[in-house]
């Protein structure tokens, strides 16, 4: 299994990465931090899962970049490139938020899972990290066993 | 019957209707009440029979006028009848009261037309009086209130309007109805209230939730949807009213009705209810009402008046310079806005270049004029023109001059010829001033041209009407013009909805040269067509042409209408629609004019046409320009190729990428326009010297942040040289001796070598640990150096370039922007309460409670954890400071391997050379210590505390408060991490660097972008004096940026404003004998002037005292003895401080430096 996990909170990346390590053992995990590392990602490989963070910057933070503009939508931005290219992975949404946006654009995230499943035929669901629940690992587990059993059983 | 019985009969009947209704309405008890339901109950016809029985009856009059003609404010709206009926009693009550004094209602409409005129022109003495004449005949009235608000305003200002306002408002018996909407008065009439907001605050401070909300909306000038029950509510109202402002709005509201309204029912309540009065009172309002109803009684001969059809069909016959001659000669008999615009559009048709007439130079009329002359002319800066001419409408709702304005500027955006009109365009066809042969276009939907249009088409000589009834009736009828028929035969088929046929005429047309004026108006209507067709590309071609044109022009275009069948063409995968360039110049103009939300396709577009032109950057655009208009190219370069457009390239994969993109783009468009003899704008020049200060300030930044651990060992050489010789020098005379102890011979020669002279020597046979303490004390004083000199040593850098605020700054700085942490009070010294969230939520207050602990708990393990950093950890390790990290401490082991190491070296500056390698690796194990610690310990801490707070704030919020709080908590974390990384990074030795000579604002910008990242609550407006010649040195850019960063720093934390705008102003200014650096910030008023004047006194008696010396390795306080010794040690210079405040309260900083070696 190659999955991506597009991710630009390190502590969040590490949780995800060391989970689906420790539970699934993808033969490849890659990791992209930004909206365009990410987009960079879907169109130079193939994989058979993304694992989604909806908040991202522009560019890979370093020290020499401050990560370029913040996308509030990275990731919904990422699927309609995905939609666009006629790239079909199915993309599980992997958030600590409840709310995007500010102001005219402001979404909750009931409204935006909404959005996403009314648009994208690629996205499965969006699991929820919450600080003082940690349910996340099942939410996950079960939203990636119902996409992708039959195909690592193969 | 003889005539006299039946006029006997009709009275006896009356009587006795009005004897039924006065028995109907004494029974209720309360006749106020009684009449109430007697309106509601009674017929319309008995309403009409028994109305004039009522007006003749005293005590009934009073009852249907409390007061007709209020003599003061305070029985203005007194009374009234309360309840409401159907919109056909309402009316027929409202019009039958109104009835008798049609007399009084023409004299006033009379006197009303003379104010506007008055007005128009700026005869500001003649308003006065008119409105006293006004006020004399008809008492107070809201119109009257309305009308002197406007005047003052225009004539004597704000000041004098709101206390004319304030002293009717202090009237306590004016109703709180009329009350109100004199406050919206007075507001809109305020200049810096565009329409757009007034629009903004009526809408959401009297939503559309009752018939009140209708009618104040109509009376403050907006037009909202009315429907019939709505209007007879909204009718019943009026009964509080005057004699002036009943008839008024009654109109009003019954124009608004039939705009939203068209039926057939509405149509007959209103001309059933207006008809008495139409023959009785002199007003085009009244008639062009019962036209739109399909009721002609009156007749319409003063509609469109000769010379108006005559200048109409001059310009239909596309005789400008005569079309405008007769506008001009009318527009000087009287100032009307629909001559004024055929004149204009004469001018602008005809290019003609033509002065107006002669008004007034402070009349309204000329303001007017020349911001529509911008508006039909469409010149750039038309928009604005439509947005003073918006407010100027909507200012006087009850003008017709200012419904003429109104009507012309929305059909400015939708010809009504071609499309249906608006509610909007149709209700103030129905108010507007002058009858136009334009009104039977936008009164068509109401079925007027059954008897409207009759007037016009009457006149089978008038091209203008031919043209108008060809267009209507969809035929080319006689008089047409042949000069006009292909125009003819475009609206034909536009308004047919044949838009094949449009699209192929207009594309002839515009095949031959035109006219700016034609380009423009045929290239709107030609976007319009094509789009209807599905031919997105050429409309979008189109569009791009005339954005190149006229910005205003395009503004008018159907251009969301356009983006929207993009997109939904590009989502159903239509290939390469996006991919014109054209397309991307639409989008463009979509996202600068109209909305962000297809900005993402915006950048699709962009990406789409690199691709389609095999281009890998938007710079490399040069050599196929030839394929495309240069203009549009040009536009495509300066406007589309913008940063937030670029980054989202997948070739261009940083910040740095994207600015160098940006540069070279504006380099080729700057080429482009020299190319087509145009000379770079400006703003492209401005734009280009900004991204290449804000990369060398990045980088300026990065650089310095990495050279933050500094030693400064040229110093420390310099101060221990001579001490260090003679111990060295010593130690080895021990070696010597304890080495060839036999030969004193050889001895004595060497020693003579060493130090010139001839000794002689006594062996006293001295202890081995006396060598050993020897080697020791020069060791430990090195060391000591090293780590603890406060001029040269380590620790007064890292408290200079680290500890002294930067630290705080940096890891604190995250929360602080994202409002998740608090400072203490300076008085109690608990955390402030957070007022960020505070006033975003409604907490009861045991949550308040428990929220104002956990915020406050947060707060506490933050700056506790930084304090620890601080105080503890990036400290020289001594028993002082057991936990320091920085660990110089020399264990007996390891100083024996340093003898080892150098006792055989006979030079002690080889000697200090070594010392100095140990003393850099033992620094290398330190940072990396240090930087550990940052990942490790504290990031760690912080995550757990932010963590925490997500969870307590969890349990102690319910989800709606605490959602945008715990976002806030996740937003952080990357940003927390990014702040650890960097502090990490200036854990790093410094390396080699090899710095420019630079413009002392390249110091000065990158310090600034320091504290501005710290201070992100802080506005910093920020003004900067340089002069030009100055190069300066490049190894003084670390120390000069260090200076203006503690300089900014004191600014920004001691300045007093913990939230808003603070303003700085530095210079650097000089010649190669003396530097002045100067520096001085506003202060909050709340800053107490007097301690601050004793903290002057203080600073510039102690500065660069030896007592100040000793606070240059210590945290906090002014940072004074930190720029002491940055300029005498780290700098070299001579110099002198003084600090003081200004006359304006500023507090300033004067710095003047020997320029010896500073500068390049």
């Amino acid at each position: 299994m190659n999955v991506l996990v597009a991710e630009d909170d390190e502590d969040k990346l590490e949780q995800s990465c060391a989970f689906l390590s420790r539970w699934r053992s993808p033969s490849n995990i890659v990791s992209a931090k930004s909206l365009q590392s990410t987009l960079r990602a879907i169109t130079e490989q193939t994989f058979d899962l993304i694992i989604l963070d909806m908040t991202m910057p522009t560019f890979d933070r370093t020290l020499a970049e401050e990560g370029g503009r913040p996308h509030a939508f990275a990731g919904r931005e990422v699927l309609r490139q995905m939609r666009r290219r006629g790239i079909e992975t199915p993309v599980i949404v992997f958030t600590s938020f409840d709310r995007f946006g500010e102001e005219s654009d402001y979404t909750t995230l009931d409204q935006l899972k909404t959005d996403l499943h009314a648009n994208f035929s690629n996205y499965v669901g969006t699991v929820q990290l919450k600080a003082n629940v940690d349910d996340w690992h099942e939410s996950l587990k079960e939203m990636i066993d119902a996409v992708l059993e039959g195909k690592i059983n193969d | 019957m003889t005539k006299g019985r039946r006029k006997q009969a009709v009275k006896t009947l009356q009587s006795q209707a009005f004897v039924k209704a006065r028995a109907y309405i004494t029974k209720r008890g309360n006749v106020m009440r009684g009449m109430g339901l007697y309106k509601h109950t009674s017929s319309s016809a008995e309403i009409r029979r028994v109305m004039p029985e009522f007006l003749r009856n005293r005590v009934y009059h009073a009852l249907v006028w409390p007061d007709m003609t209020p003599r003061t404010y305070n029985t203005l709206g007194k009374h009234g009848i309360w309840g409401h009926s159907s919109l056909e009693n309402e009316l027929n009550w409202q019009v039958q009261s109104l009835l008798p004094y049609h007399a009084e209602l023409t004299a006033f409409l009379a006197l009303r037309a003379r104010f506007s005129t008055a007005f128009l022109l700026g005869r500001y003495q003649e308003c006065d009086s008119l409105l006293e004449d006004i006020n004399e005949a008809f008492g107070k009235t809201l119109w009257g209130i309305e009308a002197s608000i406007n005047l003052i305003q225009a004539r004597d200002g704000f000041s004098a309007q709101k206390e004319f306002t304030n002293k009717v408002l202090s009237h306590k018996g004016l109703n709180p109805m009329w009350h109100y909407l004199v406050t919206w008065f007075t507001f809109r009439a305020e200049r810096n209230v565009s329409a757009t907001e007034l629009a903004r605050h009526v809408e959401n401070g009297l939503p559309l939730t009752s018939a009140y909300a209708h009618l104040m909306q109509l009376a403050i000038g907006l037009c909202p949807s009315i429907n019939e029950h709505t209007a007879s509510v909204a009718l019943s109202y009026l009964s509080h009213l005057p004699l002036v402002d009943r008839y008024l709005y009654a109109l009003m509201i019954s124009q608004a009705l039939l705009a939203s309204d068209h039926s057939a029912a509405v149509k007959t309540h209103i001309a059933e209810g207006w008809k008495p009065l139409d023959t009785r009172v002199a007003d085009s309002g009244i008639t062009k009402l019962l036209l739109g109803c399909n009721y002609s009684g009156n007749p319409i001969s003063s509609f469109c008046t000769g010379s108006t059809v005559a200048a109409l069909d001059a310009y239909a016959e596309h005789d400008y310079g005569r079309a405008l001659s007769i506008a001009w000669s009318d527009l000087s008999r009287n100032p009307g806005i629909d001559a004024l615009q055929i004149g204009l559009r004469a001018e602008s048709a005809g290019d003609l270049n033509v002065s107006l007439p002669e008004f007034p130079a402070d009349a309204i009329m000329v303001s007017i004029a020349a911001d529509l002359r911008r508006v039909i002319s469409y010149a750039d800066d038309a928009s604005e023109a439509v947005r003073r001419l918006d407010k100027t409408a909507i200012t006087w709702p009850q003008a017709s001059w200012a419904s003429s304005l109104r009507l012309i500027l929305a059909r400015q955006r939708r010809d009504d010829r071609v499309a249906s009109p608006s509610r909007l365009q149709i209700y103030h066809a129905l108010r507007t001033e002058d009858e136009n042969l334009n009104l039977a276009a936008t009164l068509v939907p109401l079925g007027a041209n059954e008897c409207y249009l009759e007037t016009f088409f009457n006149q089978p000589s008038s091209s203008s009407v031919a043209i108008m009834r060809s267009v209507i009736e969809d035929n080319v009828s006689a008089n047409v013009p042949a000069t006009s028929i292909a125009r003819v035969n475009i609206l034909r088929a536009l308004r047919a909805g044949r838009h094949d046929e449009a699209s192929i005429r207009l594309e002839t047309i515009l095949a031959a040269p035109q006219t700016r004026h034609a380009q423009l108006e045929l290239g709107r209507q030609l976007v319009t067509a094509r789009l209807q067709t599905g031919d997105l590309k050429g409309a979008a071609d189109v569009a791009a042409e005339l954005i190149s044109v006229s910005r205003f022009a395009a503004t008018l275009l159907p251009i969301k209408e356009l983006i929207d069948a993009l997109v939904s063409a590009d989502l159903a995968g239509e290939r390469g629609v996006l991919a014109p360039l054209s397309v991307s110049i639409v989008f463009d103009f979509y996202s600068r004019n109209i909305s962000s939300d297809r900005d993402a396709e915006r950048a699709d577009a962009f990406n789409d046409f690199l691709n389609s032109q095999n281009l890998v950057y938007a710079s490399d655009l040069d050599g196929e320009t030839s394929r495309y208009p240069s203009d549009q190219v040009i536009y495509f370069l300066r406007n589309v190729c913008v940063p937030e457009v670029l980054d989202q390239s997948l070739n261009l994969a940083s910040t740095r990428a994207v600015e160098d993109e940006r540069a070279k783009v504006i380099v080729k468009a700057s080429d482009l326009l020299n190319r087509t003899g145009k000379p770079t704008p400006s703003e492209l020049l401005e734009e280009v010297r900004e991204l290449k200060l804000k990369q060398v300030v990045r980088e300026t930044t990065l650089q310095l942040d990495q050279s933050k651990v500094y030693v400064n060992v040229e110093g420390i050489r310099k101060a221990i040289d001579g001490q260090i010789r003679e111990g060295w020098h010593r130690f080895r005379l021990f070696k010597l001796h304890e080495g060839s102890i036999s030969n004193l011979d050889e001895l004595s020669k060497k020693i003579q070598e060493m130090v010139g002279e001839r000794y002689q020597i006594i062996i006293s046979s001295a202890p081995a640990t006396e060598k050993y303490r020897m080697f020791s004390k020069m060791v430990l004083d090195i060391t000591d150096q090293f780590a603890s000199s406060r001029e040269f040593g380590l620790d007064a850098n890292l408290s200079t370039n680290i500890r002294h605020g930067f630290i705080i700054r940096a890891l604190r700085g995250p929360f602080v922007a994202r409002n998740l942490i608090t400072n203490k009070a300076t008085a109690s010294g608990e955390y402030q309460e957070n007022e960020y969230w505070l006033e975003r939520a409604d907490y009861s207050s045991s949550q308040e409670a428990q929220f104002n602990q956990a915020m406050a708990r947060f707060s506490s393990e933050i700056d506790d954890e930084i304090e620890a950093l601080t105080r503890r950890y990036l400290r020289i390790r001594a028993d002082t400071a057991p936990d320091g990290l920085f660990d110089f401490q020399i264990t007996d082991i390891v100083m024996q391997l340093l003898i080892q190491r150098c006792q055989d070296e006979e030079d002690h500056e080889v000697f200090i050379d070594r010392m100095f390698e140990y003393l850099w690796a033992r620094t290398e194990k330190s940072l990396e210590h240090v930087r550990a610690h940052l990942s490790h310990h504290t990031l760690a801490m912080m995550q757990n505390s932010l963590s925490a707070l997500a969870s307590s704030l969890e349990q102690i919020l319910p989800p709606a408060n605490a959602s945008a709080l715990i976002a806030a908590t996740n937003l952080v974390r990357p940003d927390l991490q990014s702040a650890a990384d960097k502090v990490a990074s200036w854990f790093a030795l410094s390396l080699t660097q090899d710095y420019q000579n630079y413009a002392p604002q390249i110091a000065f910008d990158t310090a600034l972008a320091t504290v501005k990242s710290y201070y992100s609550r802080l506005v910093i407006e920020t003004e900067f004096d340089g002069a030009d010649s100055l190069l300066m040195a490049g190894r003084t850019l670390p120390h000069v940026t260090r200076l203006f960063t503690i300089l900014f720093e004191n600014a920004a934390y001691h300045c007093g404003v913990n939230e808003g705008e603070l303003k700085i102003k530095a210079g650097v200014v000089g010649d190669s004998a003396t530097l002045k650096f100067s520096l001085s910030n506003s202060l909050s008023e709340e800053k107490d002037m007097t301690e601050l004047a004793k903290v002057v006194g203080k600073l510039n008696a102690e500065f660069g005292r030896d007592a100040q010396q000793e606070f240059i390795r210590v945290e906090g306080g002014s940072g004074y003895p930190k720029i002491w010794k940055l300029l005498r040690h780290d700098l070299h210079q001579d110099h002198a401080l003084e600090v003081s405040i200004t006359d304006s309260n500023e507090f300033l900083v004067e710095i003047a430096v020997d320029a010896k070696g500073l500068l390049a």
